[in-house]
């Protein structure tokens, strides 16, 4: 898995989490801001993380 | 306080964008809709751009957002799949330019060995800001609980 996949990977991810995040913020009534930033590094964060673990797990 | 959790995403965007456009391979770019994918990634970045921010409504933002979710992960796939592809047909398909370029030997921006530190680098500071993610999470939860109770 190349540096690019996962660099696009967590650019994509984020903004999917944004979105999860200012519509679950809505439905829980949440900070604005703040919880849809949160949820969206998550997600970047997350996918990168699984990423990186499937490149490991494939070169062992 | 809200706005710098949007800073965070946007300042994080944009260096992953620069950081692909310097990590793409010149030779077989994926395309949408005729546009070459570095185009495209200099665009995303410069949307996303934390220096001067572009101010929409939060309903344009969120498909801004999806569209360009799928386009990047579209991209990322695609990059690699051609990344991984044999080349039979490069060595016949060298122009005469592009010859002329290998001759000339441009230096790439990032070596092999300071990418795969890059990546490493990258890779426990990710970990790092995903834990810290969750614990965020929790506190964000946890105050709003409090408030409302």
């Amino acid at each position: 898995m190349s540096l690019v996949l996962k660099i696009m990977l967590f650019v994509g991810m984020s903004l999917v989490g944004i979105v999860v995040g200012a519509i679950l913020g809505e439905i829980i009534g949440l900070p604005k801001g703040g919880f849809p930033a949160i949820v969206g590094l998550l997600f970047g964060a997350g996918s990168w993380m699984l990423a990186s673990r499937s490149q490991k797990s494939s070169d062992e | 306080m809200p706005y710098v959790g949007y800073t965070l995403v946007r300042i994080g965007v944009t260096g992953a964008c620069l950081l692909a456009f310097f990590n793409l391979n010149q030779d077989n770019q994926p395309k949408i809709v005729g546009i070459e994918a570095r185009y495209l990634l200099i665009l995303i970045g410069l949307l996303y751009n934390p220096i001067f921010p572009i101010w929409l409504t939060r309903e344009i933002w969120i498909v801004i957002d999806l569209i360009v979710a799928g386009i990047t992960i579209y991209l990322g796939l695609q990059i690699t799949s051609a990344s991984q592809a044999p080349s039979t047909l490069k060595k016949e398909k060298l122009t005469q330019t592009d010859r002329i370029n290998e001759q000339i030997d441009i230096p790439k921006p990032l070596s092999s060995s300071q990418l795969k530190s890059v990546e490493k680098k990258t890779d426990s500071y990710m970990s790092r800001l995903f834990w810290q993610g969750i614990f965020l999470l929790a506190l964000v939860l946890i105050t709003t609980a409090i408030m409302k109770s």
